[in-house]
Order: C-alpha cells, then structure tokens, then sequence
C-alpha cells in the first residue's frame, strides 16, 4: 500500500492511481461475480500478476469487502484457499409498490433478502399516502437493524408501472407513470433526500424477471421473459443477464394491448384491453359475479361481508370451486394467445409467470401452456418450457436488490468508491446508466 | 376434530378476515381450505405415515397445544408422531437434530425455524432428501414453497398486534405514550406483530408516542423494561411481543411497586390469571395453537397424498378482554377454564 503522504483527501487512505483503482475493481468484480475462487483463478482471470493480486486481496480484506476462508480443493500442490465476497459488508433497503401490496426488505449487498414484510395497500392510495407508508416501514427496517442503518448503500423500489430515466446520468431524475396523481411525482429524489443514499427505481416486472433470472426458476439461464399477471399485466425481458428495458424504459408494458374489439372498458380508457380482459380487476368483476350462486366458495365468502378480490377467485380455483376454475382457465387462454405473439418475437429460453393471479396455482399456467402450444406451430414456441414463479411477491424485492448491487459495482461507479472501500461517504449521485 | 372442509368445519366465532399477507406476500388460507378428500384420507390410511415434529420448546402451553392438535388430526388418518424434537431455543441444536432426522426418514417434517438464516441449509436438506417439509411461523432465508417447503402454518400475527392495539388504546390518554417491547432477533411473527400494533395506532391514534425497547434473552426482559420505564417515565403502557416475556415483566414490575396498563399476544396459563386479575395485563390476542396443529396436521396429509396445499395458511387470533376470558380460554384450549382462573375473575379489580 501507498505510504501516508498520499492519503487521498480527507482521509488516511493512500491515494491510488488509475492503475490500481482499475485492478481494484476488477479483482472485486471477478470475485463477487463468482468468477474467481482463488489467487491463481483471479490471476488468470485478471491478467495480473501474483504480487498484484496479492495486494489488491489485502486491501480488499481490509475494507471488509472479501474474505479468505476455507481450502479449495488442490490443483497439485497446496490448497489455495477460498476467496468470497462478502455481501454482508453493506445494505440495501427494498420496496416493491404494488397495485394492491406493498413490499419492503433488507437485503444485503449480494442481494440476499434477510428480513421482508408485505402488506395489503396499493397505489390507489394516492402517491403521497403510498410513500409516507413506505417510509415508515423502510424506517423500521432500519430500527430493526441498526448494523443497516450506519452501512446502507442504496435503496431499490420496483414500481406497477413504466419507469422513465431521463438522461440517466448524474442529477437525472427517474419520473413514474401511474395513475394521475403518481405521472411526475418525485419519488426517487424524496427517498433521496429522506434517506441520503442513492436511489434506484424500476418497473417491477423487469425487477422481478431480474429476480428469477438470478435467483428463481432462470438460474443457469441468459434469458428469460417474465408475465407478470396481476391487477396489471406486463412483461419482464431479459437478454445476456441484463434486463432490457428499451428506448426509454417501457418494454413490457403490454397490459394496454387491445385484443377485442367489443370488451370491457378498461382503466386506461380504452375498451378490449387485455388487462381489462384477463387482469387482476376483470377476475375481480367475475369474483362478484360469481357470488349470484354460480360460486358456492365466492357467494359463502362474500357473505362475510368484505369486498371480494382477484386472489379470491385464484383461491376458488385452486379449492376445486368449478366457476372459480374456468375464470382463471378463460383468463390463462387470453393471456396464452398474448404469450404465443411473445414468445414468437424473442425465443426467450424460458417464460416465467408470477405476480398475484398467478398465485392461484397451476391452473391458470397450464391454460397458458394449452393454448400456446395449440395456437403456435413455430419452434420458439415448441421449445419454451412455461413455469409458474416460486417467489411470490419476494421477486420484486429481490430484484430491487439485485438491481441496485448490479449499479454499485457497475465499472465506473465502483472506480468512484473503491479508493474509499465504500460508497457510504460519498456524495449522493444518480445511476449510472439509463 | 377432523376438518372435512370449509363447509362442515363451519366458521370461526371471531375475526374471520385474515389481514396479514405471508412471508413472501402470499395471500392468506384458512383452515377451511385443506379440505382431505375420501380418496386422500384412504391413501393415508394405507400407507402410515411418519411425523417428526421439531420445536423451539416443548414446555411452553403453545408447545404443548400445538403437538396435541397434530396429534389428534392425524390419528384419524393412521399417521403418526414420530418423535417430538425440542430445541431449546438453540439454533446449532436445530440443525443437528434435523440432519439426524434426514437419516430417520420421516415422511414429514412440521418444525418452527429458530433462526432464519443459520437454519435455512438445514431446513432445505431436509427437502432435497425428499422429505416433505411443513413449516410453523417463519420461513428460513432463501427457502422457496413448492420448491423446498410446503406451506408456512402461522397465526395471522400482524391482525394480532391490531387486536392488541385496539385493547392497549383506551389506557393511553391523548397524547400519551406508548412502549413497545420489541424481541431483538428477526423473527417473522414478532415483526408482523408490531408492524400491526403500530398500523392500528397510526391509524386510530395518530396522537400517540411510540417508544420502543427491545430484549434478545427471555430472562432479561423484566430488568430492561424496568430500566426503559425509568428512563421514559412519560410511558402510559407497555405492549410486549409474547406472554413470556410479559410475564417476566409483571414480575418485575411487581417486585419494583410499579404499574402500567400491559397487552401482550398468547393466552397462556399465567396471562389467563393476570387477566382476570384485571390488574396489569388489559388483556392479549390469543393465538390458537391447535388449531394451527390442526392445519399443520391436515397440510402434511395434503401433501403425502400429491395434493398441493396452499403455501401460507393463518389462523385468526382471538380477542380476549376479562369480559370474555373463560370463553374465550376454553375456545382456545379446548378444555373448562380452570379453578384458580375462575376464582381470580371472582376477585375484585385491585386498585385504580
């Protein structure tokens, strides 16, 4: 290490060059990528030399950001040992805002949730109400943990809705299209500034598509397409691991599709949506209209008195209530004809679907399943493998996570920290990256 | 008691709207839900099944209800307990004994995770050696339902620490301020208990203060509370996760000549006394632990048979004030109210 008359200012730490600044992040990279174990693995991996390596290791060591521990097998000669990332050297907190949730974990730097609460809420409550209840819950996270509260990286909230990134550079605000009173509501920059940590908002299903390409049924995979199937309807994509979110954020919002002429009128103003159609509202309108009798299971639940949800109807379903079944069936063929047109476009290596009417089970997949094997003859659509999500709304949070990892160690971000050993000093900027 | 279904199981006297969402946000099922058809229930017969049950503490009334609630619903069905695990609290003796029990081969696993992280690789062998897993209250870090668990059986804690508000509330005076006495380790209930105190009182009592301490070992709760009383004499009452450590704290408070208005959840035997005391204890929100031994013991047999039972079911809590504390003891614990309770519901309130 530099001698102490090149501390970097305000600081004790040596001041590092280009050189050693890039070797830093990229022994880092290697090693909280999973890519290298070991020194020599680093080395290969790298291109640098022993001695190099050697010092980048220690000084990571010594800001907490790696650790060597046990013996990797031997390669003929002695055991080197094992060197890992250690994502418990900092926080992340995570939102997911749903339609009808709200979402909120700890997670650590390598994206691993250790604490969530979900709750029924929505963004029907209005922007302001929405966030103030957020901010509690992020606020008692953070009383829970307080090792967070003093090490918290960022914050990560996936939203129901297209997310913009203006720019996308330093200063540039994210702006959320949602109902009227959400379409430019500062969220990202009154987290900001009630948190002083950077900020990073998405659309929840290329959030949860992350998730399950990481995490979830995509593990192994370089591409996955994500059918988010809830009081929305929207598509998550992911190419060569990276979301892709196109132009200007909006791929994937397809629940305004209109696929009849003469349907119901949907939320957006137009009739014949395919939310309208097959979303978590359309499966609320059947839930009451199943309650004339034609549903024992929703008629005796709507005698309690309370309003009848989406989850209702999947949990009729998955009880065996007939009505129930062929609600969710009828909504698995429309969403299956969508699927087909998806599927035909990108060949995606799997389709995973999630969000909360999925929840009701496997009937609802294995209509989407009939019917795009039935509709389509193309290869695409005779190889994808249809799967229902195993994370629940946790696929939101987890991708929020994931997310906001992938732009802290993003090559240049990580050059502006890694002399410091962390982002947590360091100003407040903007991602890095539209 | 064997429940058949939704229908003949009939309804719940109390709450019947399940208010908190699962570990992973999934929408909540009821008993009623697990309904074993004529042809699971014959499967079962023949084919005996093996339980291993494995428990935090087995000395606790909670313990004790839940093993006779899954004891009892399986009988019918030819399945047995076949052994009966306490931990002790102890999260390294968890994973010894459930890697013990990968050797045992149960059929099934109902267990109560003691911590989520350090337990989550034991727990998800016990999966992956094909063993079906049914878990009771939290579920450990990274576990996934369908892929390595079944179902997550809890009480519906977040509606809990509501009802606890609602009976804490008119013992704070506007403005006033209230104690939460919070457990200091990452437990899903705890933390969907006092998520619900404090949703109920931002949502019906804006003007309250909220103070919060928290405890980590059981038998330091009296002392803390004690020293967070002194050091918050402005606290008009005190609301505390669990019984234990609400008793701990009556203790204490005993001990020392203080008072203070207190809610707690579980209904345990020595709570049951307090409340009807009509002294310190308000009153609590009880949870129905055979109940939840009942759904724990109905979703093994689901799931031995190639059923898929929903992965988040909940039980509501009960509401009990000294108003309706013998009705409400014996809907909880199934059996009369007993003699030292009824004889303190006799006793006047003592003092103001």
């Amino acid at each position: 290490m530099a001698s102490a008359s090149n501390s970097s200012p305000g600081t004790d730490r040596p001041r590092r060059g280009g050189g050693e600044l890039d070797s830093l992040a990229t022994v880092l990279r290697l090693i909280r990528a999973g890519s290298a174990g070991t020194r020599h693995e680093i080395e290969t991996g790298s291109g640098l030399g022993r001695a190099v390596v050697a010092d980048r290791i220690a000084t990571l060591n010594a800001f907490g950001l790696i650790e060597e521990g046990d013996l990797a097998p031997s390669q003929g000669g002695r055991a080197p040992r094992q060197v890992r990332f250690r994502g418990e050297a900092g926080y992340v907190l995570v939102g997911a805002v749903g339609n009808v949730s709200l979402g909120v974990g700890l997670a650590d730097l390598s994206g691993r949730l250790v604490m969530e609460h979900h709750e029924r809420s929505g963004i029907a409550a209005g922007a302001t109400r929405t966030l103030d209840r957020l901010e509690e819950l992020l606020d008692w996270v953070l009383a829970e943990r307080t090792a967070a509260a003093g090490n918290l990286w960022g914050i990560g909230v996936a939203m129901p809705g297209p997310v913009e990134r203006a720019n996308g550079r330093a200063g540039a605000e994210t702006v959320v299209h949602l109902a009227p009173d959400w379409t430019g509501h500062p969220v990202s920059e009154r987290l900001r500034r009630r948190f002083n940590t950077p900020v990073l908002i998405d659309n929840d299903a290329h959030l949860m598509a992350l998730a399950e390409l990481r995490a979830g049924r995509g593990v192994g995979l370089q591409d996955l397409l994500f059918l988010k199937v809830g009081t929305g309807i929207s598509v998550g994509l992911c190419a060569d691991g990276q979301i892709h979110r196109g132009a200007r954020g909006y791929a994937g919002d397809i629940g305004h599709t209109v696929v009849s002429d003469d349907g119901p009128l949907c939320r957006c103003g137009n009739t014949g949506c395919l939310e309208a159609l097959a979303g978590g509202v359309a499966l609320a309108r059947e839930a009451n209209a199943g309650t004339d009798g034609r549903s024992t299971y929703l008629t005796d639940l709507a005698s309690t008195g309370r309003p009848l949800t989406a989850a209702d109807v999947g949990m009729g379903a998955f009880h065996g209530d007939r009505f129930c079944i062929e609600v969710v069936s009828r909504c698995g063929r429309l969403l299956g004809g969508t699927l087909a047109t998806l599927v035909n476009a990108y060949d995606p290596s799997l389709v995973v679907v999630g969000g909360g009417v999925a929840q009701a089970g496997e009937i609802l997949v294995s209509a989407m399943r009939e019917t795009l094997y039935r509709r389509s003859r193309s290869l695409a659509t005779q190889e994808v493998t249809i799967v229902r999500s195993e994370l629940g709304r946790t696929a939101g949070l987890l991708g929020a996570a994931l997310a906001v990892g992938d732009e802290l160690f993003a090559w240049d971000r990580l050059r502006a920290w890694i002399a410091d050993g962390s982002p947590v000093q360091r100003p407040v900027v903007a991602p890095s990256h539209p | 008691m064997i429940a058949k279904g939704w229908r003949e199981l009939g309804r719940l006297k109390d709450r019947e709207f399940l208010v908190g969402l699962g570990p992973h946000g999934e929408v909540p099922a009821s008993i009623g839900h697990l309904d074993v058809s004529d042809r699971a229930a014959a499967e079962a017969r023949s084919r005996h099944f093996r339980i291993a049950l494995v428990l935090h503490t087995t000395k606790s009334d909670w313990g004790a209800q839940q093993i006779a609630g899954i004891s009892e619903t399986l009988a019918p069905y030819e399945a047995s307990v076949a052994t009966v695990i306490d931990c002790e609290y102890q999260a390294d003796r968890q994973v010894e004994e459930l890697h013990a029990l990968i050797s045992m081969r149960p059929d099934a696993v109902i267990s109560i995770p003691v911590d989520n992280l350090l337990t989550a690789d034991a727990h998800r062998e016990i999966a992956r050696a094909g063993i079906k897993l049914i878990l009771m209250d939290n579920a450990p870090t990274g576990l996934r339902p369908g892929r390595d668990y079944v179902t997550v059986v809890s009480s519906d804690s977040l509606g809990n620490g509501q009802v606890a508000a609602e009976i804490l509330s008119p013992d704070v005076p506007r403005g006033g301020t209230i104690g939460i006495v919070s457990f200091g380790l990452n437990f899903f209930v705890t933390n969907e208990r006092e998520i619900g105190f404090r949703k109920w009182l931002g949502e019906h009592r804006p003007d309250a203060v909220v103070k919060r301490m928290q405890f980590v070992e059981l038998s330091t709760a009296g002392e803390l509370a004690l020293d967070f009383l002194t050091k918050n004499p402005d606290v008009n009452a005190l609301f505390v996760v669990w019984d234990e450590p609400a008793m701990e704290i009556v203790h204490a408070l005993r001990i020392a000549g203080k008072r203070i208005a207190m809610a707690t959840i579980d209904l345990g035997n020595e709570i049951a006394i307090e409340v009807a005391k009509g002294d310190l204890i308000k009153g609590v929100a009880a949870q129905r632990p055979y109940d939840l031994g009942v759904a724990e013991a109905l979703a093994t047999v689901l799931a031995l048979t190639g059923a898929e039972p929903p992965p988040w079911i909940a039980v509501p809590g009960v509401a009990v004030t000294r108003s309706n504390l013998v009705e409400a003891y014996e809907s909880v614990w199934r059996k009369p109210a007993p003699i030292d309770l009824q004889n303190a519901l006799k006793t006047e309130t003592q003092g103001g």
